[in-house]
């Protein structure tokens, strides 16, 4: 049976991940107030990094917990390239995700073949190496930080309106979901899958793992190091202690896990509650109980790691099965 | 010539400050599997408390070890029953992710419970150097590095001349094995749980005659005690030990005749470089898991 | 079915989202209080620091709305925002801006958040007060109403090679050029600006020997090998420029590994105010050279209104916040002096915070060193001036040495409470007498 346009569009539409994205996309239209759209541009950005980190570490049960490295590189090729040498952020970008996947090809070889746990040792010891060798090189040039100029210009990827970050975001967003739904649809994604839930069996069955965590591993990458690049153009200043900070690598993997990992609207999810829930803790309870608030987020994410790791979008998917079950109770 | 033996000293002496530090953690991946991420902030709790009990009572730290082994000892149990053995099977992230989530809770209780600045205890000693043929020791870290010593002679000693020790061992090595044999799993893993824990206090009180506490120094220690862990070999004291030194050497000499800012970077490199050619560690065993 | 309802629940949670943000709308105008906003960073790593200079500003804040107020008696309420790292910095800021739409800014204390911070303030046109000193290029990034009342890296720098040659050299009886000085600093933005391209560069113009220029990371926890290079070049000067747990750390190292320099000056040494310090280090900590861009304790040159108004801050401080003020620590006396400096005498001239009314106060301002506890006096360079727009040309440095917890201001001379003692005794043999003080002044 031929799968017209006219239903293949039906049953986009009622694809629940596609209304959540495209609610999404509504949302930065709701509000003009400065703040609001600044929160929606971190929100965007962060559930895109978080996807990127899903990828390999959520579908791929690869555990990476340096994924900050690619940020870093990301904001410094395209941060230098444009404040020292004047060329195009948009270049930048491009030759950042190049360097996203040479670094993560390098990474891969050199750490893919050990025990899982020792991967993700290994991804916080190379961001980490990373972020001391920058440090270094930084400091003997002209200075630490580096200050990209504030030129308007979408050939500047600068601009005087947030919403233009804010879609520009979104846009990224979009992106990286799309490539990840098709990968998921694709043959690197059932090989994935396998090699995510049992690598050995997979291996037995003949699947290259290894090849395939390097592909995967590389597109992560790609993602992250542009995403870098992108925030770089809009803090509009990098230090490495800043690019390279171990934060940013938890924070990818906390917004997914707690989404829900390798799902695809997970890190969304993650990213859409918990950014503005700290946000609303340092800015509305702030001063003293500050720290309380992140308390709480310690606290939530053990327990959630106890009781339902699936993260949210098992809740969801749990609450829905209850219903349906006393529905149909129901009728009989 | 005289500074190439200072460095080792030092080398040596901070070696023992980081195998201590990494001896809870040894013990407690070894035995129980367990990947805590959020050792670094035990540490830093562990100091806290060597710190208040010097401030309460006036008495030296490492005096204050009366009171804070046993209630690390219970904590460690405590730990074990309401968390730590929900953990152990699930799969590795689950471990990282929850002990990421106490590393929150730490760090942000500690900084409720003690504010932000930065506190240490000054002991009689704290100041004393020793002093021979131009080399320079300070008793600080000489007091330490006898602490580790005596640690370690006390763990190695139960570990294989007790029953309860070698149960341990049996566990560590292989865990069905150890079960069809009788051993009460669950009841071993809470006492390594403790022992672990009692490291990590013993590791505290020291680090606080010559470190000053922050709540935020927990993620520093906690890579660092990994890479010694996981260089030295899995469920290898020796192994640990041996990293630590090795470690600090290596910091020291990178530190003195190439370039202090990059002493870091060079561990990390020599970390990755020998996972590259030995991925079980120096003295690991191959495999682990029944 | 199942499919509506994971559609409803998931724009649930969409509108939940905005909603606590769109709330933020509404800002309440407060019509008898004049809001000032103040960013710093409140939580994580720079916190104690951070909190000392709010501190500051909420005693002058005080002091001021005790007094009656400013302009039409209103009183001046703070609102903070915390800058606990660089995104917090951003987003704090535009809140502050945005969301509770105050109209000046006073801060940020950190180089590294000042860049974030400073064009935030520039784009809404907000008056920004910069209260500490921070790195040198802030000054040329074109913000026309950002104001730097502490001094420049450069300056700084400059004055404590000059404290070298004019105080220093003389007491150790020996020529400047003889003199061996390390240099040892925090590998950042403003450790750089103050060692490297301030006093290094100002060092090597007056002829003075430099041996060894190094930076280090500050997430060290050893720094034996450091020390230890250090140690090699023998050096008779030891210049450090460190932040509190780095400062430590070298400070503990150096004694260990037994560095003995004949003077130890610690450039803007944050560590030796917290009484800590003084717990950790004790009598070891006497004879250090501090450089500071605040008197301190020493108020005896200040007019009598301006001494009577630092010991009345002395005197709030300790008791509101419940802290024995040895000295005040220099962050607290930075923000009070920067703030009371603000309320006191810009803003009642201007009359508002329109930034031009500002500008046109500022511009004219000129005040003597008596006039208020920061070294140097109060006058500022106009915003056209292409290398120190905005900056304070009169904020300097003062040099105090310490001894038994108190400092005592020893240069520039005709500041100098007490003849400084040079060289100094070697760790562990530092303990001190004041009677063996050699006061200047009554």
């Amino acid at each position: 049976m031929k799968v017209t346009t006219g239903q293949r569009l039906q049953s986009y539409i009622k694809d629940p991940l596609v209304v959540f994205i495209a609610v999404l996309g509504i949302l930065p239209l709701l509000s003009s107030h400065h703040f609001y759209l600044q929160m929606l541009t971190l929100v965007f950005l962060f559930a895109f990094f978080s996807e990127a980190w899903n990828i390999i570490s959520g579908f791929g049960k690869q555990f990476s917990l340096g994924h900050v490295a690619f940020f870093g590189i990301g904001a410094y090729i395209t941060g230098i390239l444009y404040a020292d040498y004047g060329i195009s952020p948009w270049i930048g970008l491009a030759l950042s995700g190049v360097f996203g996947i040479l670094l993560a090809l390098l990474i891969g070889f050199a750490t893919f073949r050990l025990r899982a746990f020792f991967f993700t040792l290994s991804t916080i010891a190379c961001a980490e190496a990373l972020r001391v060798l920058f440090t270094y090189w930084r400091l003997g040039s002209t200075g630490l930080g580096t200050t990209i100029p504030a030129v308007n210009g979408l050939g500047n990827l600068t601009f005087s309106h947030e919403i233009y970050y804010t879609y520009l975001a979104y846009i990224l967003l979009l992106t990286v979901v799309s490539v990840t739904y098709r990968i998921t649809k694709s043959r690197i994604g059932y090989y994935l899958f396998a090699t995510g839930g049992d690598e050995e069996a997979a291996k037995s069955l003949g699947v290259n793992t290894y090849r395939i965590k390097l592909i995967v591993f590389a597109i992560s990458g790609f993602f992250t190091a542009i995403g870098g690049g992108f925030y770089c153009m809009y803090m509009r200043y990098i230090e490495p202690c800043m690019v390279f900070a171990v934060d940013f690598s938890v924070q990818f993997a906390v917004f997914a896990i707690v989404g829900g990992l390798g799902t695809i609207a997970g890190p969304i999810l993650g990213s859409v509650i918990l950014i503005p829930l700290s946000t609303f803790f340092r800015s509305w309870i702030g001063g003293l109980f500050t720290p309380i608030g992140f308390l709480i987020y310690g606290i939530i994410l053990v327990l959630i790691i106890l009781f339902l790791p699936g993260g949210l979008m098992k809740g969801i998917s749990m609450m829905k099965d209850k219903i349906a079950q006393r529905i149909s109770s129901r009728k009989e | 010539m005289e500074i190439f033996i200072q460095l080792i000293i030092n080398g040596c002496l901070t070696g023992m400050t980081y195998a201590l530090m990494a001896l809870g953690l040894s013990i407690i991946f070894g035995t129980l599997g367990l990947i805590n991420f959020a050792h670094g902030d035990f540490i830093m709790l562990a100091m806290y408390g060597g710190f208040l009990i010097s401030l309460c009572s006036g008495m030296d730290p490492y005096l204050g070890l009366f009171i804070m082994l046993p209630v690390a000892f219970v904590l460690g149990i405590a730990l074990y029953r309401f968390l730590f053995k929900r953990l152990i099977d699930a799969p590795e992230e689950s471990h990282i992710i929850a002990t990421f989530g106490l590393s929150f809770v730490f760090q942000y209780g500690a900084m409720l419970l003690f504010s932000a600045e930065y506190k240490s205890v000054s002991t009689d000693y704290s100041a004393n150097v020793f002093h021979f043929w131009n080399q320079y020791i300070d008793y600080p870290h000489i007091y330490g590095a006898l602490a580790a010593v005596i640690l370690i002679a006390l763990l190695i000693s139960f570990l294989h001349y007790t029953n309860t020790g070698r149960a341990i061992r049996a566990v560590s090595e292989q865990r069905r094995g150890a079960m069809m044999i009788g051993i009460n799993v669950h009841k071993i893993y809470a006492i390594a749980a403790g022992l672990g824990l009692c490291c990590i206090a013993v590791s505290g009180v020291s680090l606080i005659t010559f470190e000053s506490v922050h709540p935020t120094i927990g993620p520093h220690f906690n890579l660092l005690c990994w890479i010694i862990v996981v260089l030295g070999g899995i469920g290898s004291i020796p192994g640990t030990i041996l990293g630590a030194i090795i470690i600090a050497v290596m910091e020291m000499m990178v530190g003195y005749y190439f370039e202090p800012a990059l002493t870091t970077f060079a561990y990390f490199v020599m970390f990755l470089a020998i996972l590259m050619i030995r991925p079980s560690g120096i003295f690991g065993v191959k495999e682990r898991r029944a | 079915m199942k499919r509506a309802f994971v559609n409803l629940v998931v724009i649930t949670i969409a509108c939940l989202v905005s909603l606590p943000i769109g709330g933020f709308a509404l800002a309440d105008a407060g019509s008898k209080s004049v809001k000032i906003g103040v960013i710093l960073p409140l939580t994580g790593p720079q916190a104690p620091i951070g909190r000392e200079v709010l501190r500051g500003i909420e005693v002058a804040a005080d002091m001021v709305n005790d007094m009656g107020g400013i302009w039409n008696k209103q009183k001046i309420s703070l609102v903070t925002g915390d800058a606990a790292n660089s995104e917090s910095a951003r987003t704090e800021t535009e809140r502050l801006i945005t969301v509770e739409k105050v109209k000046l800014l006073i801060g940020v204390y950190s180089s590294s958040l000042a860049f974030i911070v400073h064009p935030i303030a520039d784009k809404y046109n907000v008056v920004f007060w910069e209260t500490n000193a921070i790195a040198d290029r802030l000054r040329q990034m074109g913000h026309e109403n950002t104001y730097f009342f502490g001094p420049m890296a450069r300056g700084w720098g400059s004055q404590a090679a000059d404290c070298v040659v004019e105080l220093i050299a003389p007491k150790l009886e020996k020529d400047p050029k003889e003199l061996r000085i390390a240099v040892v600093y925090q590998g950042t933005e403003w450790g750089k600006s103050l060692s490297h391209d301030g006093f290094v560069k100002r060092a090597k113009e007056l002829g003075l020997n430099v041996v060894i220029d190094a930076p280090y990371d500050p997430n060290t926890m050893d720094f034996s090998s450091l020390i230890l290079k250090i140690k090699r070049t023998n050096p008779d000067i030891v210049h450090t420029q460190n932040y509190l747990d780095d400062g430590y750390r070298l400070f503990r190292d150096a004694r260990k590994n037994g560095l003995n320099p004949k003077v130890w000056i610690a450039d803007g040494c944050p560590w030796a105010y917290v009484d800590e310090a003084f717990q950790k280090f004790g009598d070891d900590m006497n004879f250090v050279l501090d450089l500071n861009q605040v008197a301190g304790g020493n108020i005896w040159n200040l007019s009598p209104t301006t001494q009577s108004q630092y010991r009345e801050f002395l005197d709030r401080y300790t008791k509101k916040y419940n802290i024995k003020a040895v000295a005040a620590s220099s962050d607290v006396a930075v923000g009070f002096t920067s703030a009371m400096a603000l309320f006191e005498h810009v803003l009642p001239a201007a009359g508002s915070l329109d930034p031009k009314k500002i500008a046109e106060v500022v511009n004219d301002l000129s005040l003597p060193s008596t006039a208020t506890a920061r070294p140097g006096g109060i006058k500022f360079a106009p915003q056209s001036d292409p290398v120190q727009a905005g900056q304070n040309v009169r904020a300097g440095v003062v040099a105090r040495q310490i001894f038994n917890k108190k400092y005592y201001t020893v240069w520039p001379k005709d500041s100098a409470e007490i003849e400084a003692i040079f060289p100094i005794p070697p760790f562990g043999k530092r303990a001190f007498d004041d009677k063996d003080l050699k006061m200047l002044i009554q």
